[in-house]
């Protein structure tokens, strides 16, 4: 029965080569029936992976120590949930945004491929899967930042390639170690390296925890190796950068999680220097992407900013290393992807209607694309951390984590730059809401007349905005779990 | 009884929904006589009444009682009903109802009506929200949905004015939220719990008190923001102009006392009976009281005026809540005098707005020179505007005089009590006196403007003479009803007041009986007859001072020089300009680091090699020596000036043929015959010496 | 088996090479036919040979004393020998169709065939002289087939290669000489044939020799003072540069100090000492420095060619380890570099050969006209830069593991280099393979009309390495399990 768990990997990644290898389509709905078929299909097996396996399956053995090995544990199962949703709305969205680019059969094949190795990627239950889909999600996602070809995209592309594989080396010079004397490639509950090989030698695993720290975090968005991420998701499609900074990214926090959690345990880390540099490197980001999103004229390189200051909150909420902390990290990890999404849907709802892209010729869209405007309005607000919405929650939790741990200077350093950070979120995205709905006098209204988005556009925003509202109005059925996961299976009081 | 609190709560959301549907109705059908806008204007006016209703058998049956929301954003939102929140929940109420029913005329030919009474309801739920919440956490949420939903008001004309505002409204309303935010997080590490039952408990038992101050500073920051005290108070003189009239009646009356509510919840929670945080308190009440008079006195505009006063007032409440920290156990006048005096303000700035809106809604201005006049031939509203003016400045028989002699007396008590302080104390008295004279020297001067003196040209003051239906009977009622409750509360304190003031007094921990004040005593009203004297003395310079003669008119001047206003001169480009502009670059510096790094590897190390083009002829060192003897010989022309010769060689080509010219010869010497002859006799040569000289060394 | 067979599988290809030159063929057809089934003859000859091993020696020439010329098959040899002989026949098969745009192509395939002897022969020698003398010969022979186009610089090219590699063996004969004095038994014994006391007493003339005789073999394995001939012989046709400079004459280099380290001086005496941490600095250096020459280089050969330069440093990585594992990761380098790098060389040649173009940034929006050759050239480039799930992964899984095996502190900083030069691998391949499938938005295909994939000559070979690539990758147990035990010696 628990073979059922390779169907959700390997069935869209075969679909979409199939897809790639298939001559044009004759009617272009025949093509999005088929893709539609195949994303429904793998998320009901998806989801019924995620409610009903609980052993693992091994497929094959890469060498005598490395068996690929997949295991579902709660983590697993809320990442994957998670993708599946924003996947498949992201997906219905794309089949309207694409009738304006060329070349869609590629789009679509490569976009099922990268859902089936992301499913992979949180099936896994050892490093070395998780390693091996973490590297061809890379490869896999390349052809949807490059998907139209301009020079920029092309080098952006590039740009992308190589920095994720700087940060692939660089884990995978961790990866290395930890292979070696760990006692088990599987995750387990505070790490896999027994405390006496640990102390032994002890400088080389700090190092070797650094360097797994930046190199995850690259795919994170984190501040040494941040500069691919605002020039690769602006040039992407509308769809394509919704889950490139809603979905892709977050394999580097789920890769950063199980490492730093369930390879090397938290208890090591804990006070350490890298813990110190993690959290300074995580607060450089969230106050860098939301200063540099703050005045940024072209609308979806303010977002992908905006995506870099995020993430980093995840990831300071990790790299504290509390209970409370970490479980509004990961309920963050939802809050972002839910809102970030639905965000790079109405820019790409926008731009699909009236094609501008800056931000300064958005005055008064809100007479004509009401509905997206609102739903735009209510998911910033999310972002910010206004109470009613869901960010507010996971910011919450952040806060008073981070203020619970006692470490000297960052414990409460890091609400502030929290907060700051909120500030310059409100800063960047009310004013489109504002100008938008409020243009004065000086505005012809015949410009945005009647544009609202069909309703294939409108409905994943409209269901976007309604869970972002609905996960702040009930948040605990989820923090709960998450939260017995974090204290269960990170061993962190 | 619970089930009260949440309908109390989401009655006005589902009115706001159905208020949306009915307006977007009426905006489809604009054909026959507008059934649908009736129906609009019906749901609207019912909800508030409704409301208010309902807030009543709340009050009267629901004393005492909880409830607790489990999940609610995270942390579960907490209600209870005590005295002070029957008192507030019930004025927050009757000022809703009555600004509904105002406004129904005052906005009847305003685009944009369906948006604005479902922010309007919204935001109603969220401010009875914010008055029922009984923890800090509960307030934070009503507290930003309120400060979100009630930005719409303000920029509800959308001109560039109201837009500009609106955004400085927002902008203070999202840092103090943020501040607050902080200040929240630092109370909950420290406390333990944000209920604000346990807040006194929680906080006796806590150790460091450094953290404590702290997170006071933060909460009051955030919760001053909404009041509008000194230092963030930009938002309030320039929101209420734009602002429609009934509106900026709610965000003076409630929206500020719900900053208030904020401060004295922290204040008689955390830091009860503190003289430090009393005194933090008293001084910035101080400044408050005396700049938004100071405002008031010198600006044109009614509205604006009427914003700076309710700044001022919100000074005196300042001072009431600072005075409750300094006098500390026997703290009653204060609680009562602050408490009363909240009340009071509210009522009477509902009233003057919609004094005011009447104002505009007939005329469309408000500055004083042009509106000069309007109400000389209309007694009710002549009537209902003295009500609120006397109340306001003090004068005896008003509430107002009750309240302000409540706070008169703790000061004074402030002084003999406390020694240390007592010279600052008589300082803050004499200010706190002058404040109130000023507020009675502007009330006047709107009075007289608008109620006495003749507009400039005669054909405008004929027209504002014979107009008659200046107002509709609805509004009659609303205008009236709230004018009529001034003297009401201010005719028999021991009556009305007191009873409002022991209700309230509970939440501020002031339990037992208090002895009765007895407001008309000598010593009282001598304390009310200086403040107007002060204003008699103020409002006669102000004739003179702040008047200049136009053409043989008496005009009023705007004398609040433009450029001394603090948001311009300071907050904006500190924070617009100065700090991004800074952060930008070091931001920027961070950005391009690794990118940096790559571009100059790229340039140095890693420089894509040069496709290499195979010389012509010759080696390499031919190539260079020619090419160097040709640019010697150019340079050698240019500088003689010589022409160049039609066809000539270059040097290049010269020194590869000579090359050319010397491998051939090689190959041939070394090929022929007498060239190994030559080596050999060579060889012959070595090995002679060899033997004949080192053979037999 | 007899042994006499050893001698015969390197005689073979020799002789009936050189016969090639002298038929007078009627038809082109007759000759390819006739080399394919030497080569092929010859090559399961050898495949049998490995299977059941003849355990005596078979001295063909007995000089003096224990100088002689003599056969033996021992683990090391056996996977050279497998490698060679599995790669040849496909090489050559590849070969024909690209040597029909060539000339004189009789002299070609006759050095061609024979340097196919004279490899086998360095792999089944059995003691350092046979070695050497096959080594000095396979210069020799492969020197022509450098100068093959006649061209000014191909001239130049080979002058510069038979000078380097002239000069390394005369290094390494030093290094013959110290071995043949003081060397107990005259073949070659895992652990090493030096009797103790000698190295004992002056162990420093040793370690100099050791090192003297390292960079004599090191120029053909391309170390870093000594690799400038590697890039310029890629002006050679590119089956010489593909099979020679990729596989055969650089790998023999690796072969010889394999020998050299492991089965001459003996690892223990060196493990530790100044010369293995100087030789591994040169090694690490040459890792990085090949890897940044290649991403520099625009010429599609010259690039291919320092990318191997820096492979090369990978197995000689593990060899310097001075560990079982290390050669286990050497080997398991060397088997799977030399199928990897052959496939890029031969997709490589493909598109020269189709298009006549030589620089990278000619090659926009090639996949779309030559789709096999290019999904071959990607998966031979995924291998490169060691993405899991294909076999370069595994070869720098076993060099990594050994590495960390080996509680070198200054092993760790060569992991650092190998991951340095994969991310400079992922570079240098990937912006080729990026520019064939996504040229720039309005790029006009009809530039590059007369583009076609190649025929099946050509595409067979792509195809077998392509399948094994992946194969190994994904089933690689058995093949690491037969270098553990030849490293452990038991095989």
């Amino acid at each position: 029965m628990e073979y059922m768990l390779l169907v959700p990997v390997f069935f869209p990644i075969l679909a979409g080569i199939v897809l790639l290898m298939k001559k044009e389509y004759q009617k272009r709905s025949s093509m999005l029936l088929y893709v539609g078929a195949v994303l429904l299909i793998t998320g009901i097996f998806a989801v019924y992976g995620i409610f009903r396996i609980t052993e693992g399956v091994t497929l094959f053995h890469l060498t005598k120590a490395m068996p690929v090995y997949f295991k579902l544990d709660t983590l697993g199962r809320y990442f994957s949930f998670l993708f599946t949703i924003v996947w498949i709305l992201a997906g219905f969205f794309s089949f309207e945004y694409m009738k304006h680019e060329e070349k869609e059969k590629r789009y679509f094949g490569f976009y099922l491929i990268v859902f089936g190795i992301l499913l992979g990627l949180d099936f896994s239950g050892n490093l070395i899967t998780m390693y091996l889909f973490y590297e061809f999600m890379t490869l896999a996602s390349m052809p949807l930042v490059l998907h139209t070809q301009t020079k920029e995209a092309v080098m952006a592309g590039l740009r992308y390639l190589f920095f994720s594989f700087a940060g692939a080396y660089m884990a995978l010079f961790g990866v290395y170690f930890i292979c070696r004397y760990g006692t088990t490639l599987e995750f387990t509950a505070g790490g896999v390296i027994s405390a006496a090989v640990l102390q032994e030698n002890r400088t080389l695993f700090l190092v070797v925890s650094m360097f797994l720290l930046i190199g995850f975090g690259v795919k994170a968005g984190m501040f040494p190796l941040h500069a691919w991420l605002p020039c690769a998701h602006p040039v992407a499609p509308g769809p394509a950068s919704a889950v490139l900074s809603g979905i892709i990214v977050k394999s580097g926090v789920l890769a950063m999680i199980r490492v730093v959690y369930q390879m090397i345990g938290a208890e090591f880390i804990w006070g350490t220097w890298v813990q110190t540099v993690w959290m300074s490197l995580t607060l450089i980001t969230i106050f860098m992407g939301s200063m540099l999103a703050f005045r940024e004229p072209v609308l979806k390189k303010r977002l992908a900013y905006s995506t870099v200051s995020q993430l980093s909150y995840i990831l300071f909420g990790l790299s504290v290393l509390n209970a409370e902390a970490a479980t509004g990290a990961l309920l963050h990890v939802a809050v972002h992807a839910f809102i970030k999404v639905a965000l790079f849907l109405c820019a790409a709802a926008i731009i699909y209607q009236t094609g501008c892209k800056r931000v300064e010729d958005l005055k008064g869209i809100g007479k004509g694309m009401p509905v997206t405007l609102w739903c735009y309005t209510i998911v910033s607000l999310g972002l910010i951390g206004i109470p009613p919405t869901s960010g507010f929650v996971s910011k919450w939790s952040l806060a008073v984590g981070s203020l619970e741990t006692g470490i000297p200077v960052f414990s409460w350093l890091g609400p502030v730059v929290l907060l700051v950070s909120a500030l310059l979120t409100a800063g960047y995205l009310l004013p489109i809401t504002m100008q938008g709905f409020f243009p004065g006098e000086g505005y012809d209204a015949s410009r945005f007349e009647g544009k609202e988005p069909p309703y294939l556009m409108l409905a994943p925003l409209l269901i976007l905005a309604a869970l972002t509202v609905l996960l702040g109005l009930m948040p605990n059925g989820l923090t709960d779990r998450l939260f017995e996961f974090v204290v269960q299976a990170m061993r962190i009081v | 009884m619970e089930k009260l609190f949440l309908i109390l709560i989401l009655f006005p959301l589902a009115a706001a929904i159905a208020v949306m549907a009915a307006d977007h109705k009426a905006s489809a059908d604009t054909g026959e006589k507008g059934s649908w806008k009736n129906v609009r204007d019906l749901f609207v006016i019912l909800t508030g009444v409704g409301e208010f209703a309902l807030m009543c058998v709340m009050a009267f049956s629901g004393m005492g009682s909880e409830l607790f929301v489990p999940g609610i954003c995270g942390m579960g939102l907490r209600f209870c009903l005590d005295g002070f929140r029957i008192v507030y929940g019930l004025t927050a109420a009757f000022m809703w109802m009555m600004t509904l029913l105002f406004s129904r005329e005052y906005l009847s030919h305003e685009k944009h009506l369906g948006r604005y009474y479902f922010f309007q309801l919204v935001t109603l739920s969220a401010t009875l929200g914010v008055f029922l919440s009984s923890d800090l956490f509960t307030t934070f949420v009503f507290f930003e949905v309120m400060s979100f939903t009630s930005y719409v008001w303000v920029v509800q004309e959308e001109t560039k004015g109201a837009i500009k505002a609106a955004e400085t409204y927002l902008a203070v309303a999202v840092i103090g939220g943020m501040v607050l935010l902080m200040g929240l997080f630092l109370l909950y590490n420290a406390l333990g719990t944000l209920e604000m039952s346990k807040l006194l408990s929680a906080a006796s038992a806590c150790g460091e008190k450094k953290l404590l101050y702290i997170a006071g500073c933060f909460t009051l920051v955030g919760f001053g923001a909404k009041a509008g005290a000194f230092p963030l108070h930009i938002w309030l003189p320039k929101a209420h102009p734009v602002a429609p009239a009934p509106a900026s009646a709610l965000l003076s009356g409630i929206l500020t006392k719900a900053g208030i509510f904020g401060v004295l919840a922290v204040s008689c929670n955390i830091f009860l009976w503190d003289k430090r945080w009393g005194l933090l308190i008293f001084s910035i009440g101080l400044f408050t009281m005396f700049g938004g008079a100071l405002l008031a006195v010198c600006s044109v505009d009614l509205k604006r005026t009427l914003a700076c006063s309710s700044m001022s007032q919100i000074g005196f409440i300042l001072i009431g809540i600072g005075m409750q920290g300094i006098l500390g156990e026997e703290n009653a006048l204060a609680v009562r005098g602050t408490l009363l005096h909240m009340v009071n303000h509210s009522l009477i700035k509902l009233a003057l707005f919609m004094i005011a809106g009447v104002v505009v809604m007939n005329l469309h201005k408000l500055n004083l020179n042009e509106i000069r006049g309007f109400g000389r031939k209309k007694p009710f509203l002549n009537i209902c505007f003295l009500a609120g003016a006397l109340g306001i400045s003090g004068i005896p028989l008003m509430n107002g005089y009750v309240s302000k002699t409540l706070l008169h007396e703790s000061i004074v008590e402030g002084i003999e009590i406390s020694a240390e302080l007592s010279g600052f104390l008589k300082m803050s008295e004499w200010i706190f006196l002058i404040s109130g004279g000023m507020t009675l020297a502007y009330m006047t001067k709107l009075y007289m403007a608008v109620f006495i003196e003749e507009n400039s040209d005669k054909k405008e003051q004929n027209r504002f003479d014979q107009m008659k239906g200046y107002m509709s009977p609805l509004s009659a009622f609303a205008i009236g009803g709230s004018a009529v409750i001034l003297p009401l509360l201010g005719i028999v304190p021991s009556l009305l007041s007191d009873r409002i003031a022991d209700l309230g007094q509970g939440f501020m921990h002031l339990e037992g009986e208090v002895h009765a004040v007895s407001y008309f005593s000598l010593v009282n009203l001598k304390g009310g007859f200086i403040s107007i004297g002060i204003g008699v003395l103020l409002y006669a310079g102000i004739r003179k001072l702040m008047m200049k003669r136009k053409d043989g008119v008496l005009e009023y001047k705007d004398c609040w020089p433009k450029w001394l206003d603090v948001e311009e001169l300071l907050y904006r480009p500190l924070l617009l300009k100065i700090l991004p502009f800074l952060a930008r670059v070091t931001c920027r510096i961070l950005d391009s680091l690794a990118e940096g790094v790559i571009i100059f590897l790229r340039k140095t190390i890693y420089r894509e090699r040069k496709i290499p083009h195979e010389l012509a002829e010759g080696t390499e060192f031919t190539h260079v020596v020619g090419a160097a003897l040709d640019f010697l010989r150019r340079i050698k022309r240019k500088i003689f000036r010589q022409q160049e010769p039609e066809h000539e060689i270059s040097y290049e080509h010269k020194l590869a043929m000579q090359r050319e010219k010397i491998v051939e010869t090689n190959a041939i010497i070394q090929r022929s015959l007498s060239f190994g002859l030559l080596l050999f006799y060579v060889g012959l040569v070595f090995t002679l010496i060899y033997l004949l000289y080192l053979g037999q060394g | 088996m007899n042994a006499f067979y050893l001698f015969l599988a390197v005689l073979i290809p020799c002789v009936g090479g050189i016969l090639n030159s002298l038929i007078p063929w009627k038809k082109r057809s007759h000759m390819l036919i006739y080399l394919e089934t030497l080569v092929i003859v010859n090559s399961i000859l050898v495949w049998m040979l490995l299977l059941n091993r003849p355990a005596e020696i078979f001295t063909l020439v007995h000089f003096t004393g224990n100088l002689a010329i003599a056969f033996q098959l021992d683990g090391l040899g056996t996977v050279f020998a497998g490698v060679i002989s599995f790669l040849w026949p496909l090489a050559t098969l590849y070969s024909f169709e690209y040597m029909t745009k060539e000339k004189h192509e009789k002299t070609f395939f006759m050095f061609y065939t024979v340097t196919y002897g004279v490899t086998l022969g360095i792999s089944l020698a059995d003691n350092f002289l046979t070695m050497y003398c096959f080594y000095e010969l396979l210069t020799l022979v492969t020197l022509p087939l450098v100068m093959h186009t006649l061209t000014r610089e191909a001239i130049l090219a080979s002058r510069k290669y038979l000078y380097y590699s002239i000069g390394g063996a005369a290094f390494a004969f030093i290094g013959m000489i110290f071995l043949i004095t003081y060397g107990e038994s005259p073949n070659f014994i895992l652990g090493g044939v030096m009797n103790a006391a000698a190295l004992a007493e002056r162990k420093n003339i040793f370690l100099l020799i050791y090192v003297f005789s390292f960079f004599g073999f090191g120029v053909k394995a391309a170390i870093c003072p000594l690799n400038s001939w590697l890039p310029q012989a890629g002006v050679a046709p590119t089956p010489v540069t593909a099979l020679l400079h990729a596989v055969a004459v650089v790998k023999s280099g690796a072969f010889a100090i394999m020998r050299l380290t492991f089965y001459c001086f003996g690892v223990d005496f060196l493990r530790g000492t100044w010369a293995q941490y100087l030789l591994m600095g040169v090694v690490m250096f040459t890792i990085i420095y090949g890897c940044s020459m290649a991403v520099k280089e625009t010429h599609l050969k010259r690039r291919l060619a320092y990318s191997t330069i820096s492979n090369l440093s990978y197995i000689l990585f593990g060899v310097v380890l001075m560990t079982p594992l290390g050669l286990v990761g050497a080997l398991s380098h060397m088997v799977f570099h030399a199928v990897m790098k052959i496939c890029s060389f031969f997709c490589a040649g493909a598109v020269m050969h189709q298009s006549e173009r030589h620089y990278i940034h000619q090659l926009d929006g090639f996949a779309r006209k030559m789709p096999k050759v290019f999904a071959i050239f990607t998966m031979s480039a995924l291998a490169l830069m060691g993405v899991p799930g294909l076999c370069g992964f595994i070869s720098k899984w076993n060099l990594v593991s050994a590495a960390i095996e080996s509680q070198n502190p200054m092993a760790y900083f060569g992991i650092g280099a190998l991951l340095i030069s994969a991310l400079l691998t992922a570079i240098y391949m990937l912006t080729i393979v990026i520019r064939a499938y996504f040229p720039a938005k309005d790029f006009d295909y009809d530039t590059i009309a007369d583009v076609k994939d190649p025929n099946w000559m050509m595409l067979l070979p792509l195809a077998v390495f392509a399948v094994m690539i992946v194969g190994f990758g994904l089933c690689s147990a058995p093949v690491t399990e037969l270098l553990t035990a030849v490293a452990a010696g038991n095989f």
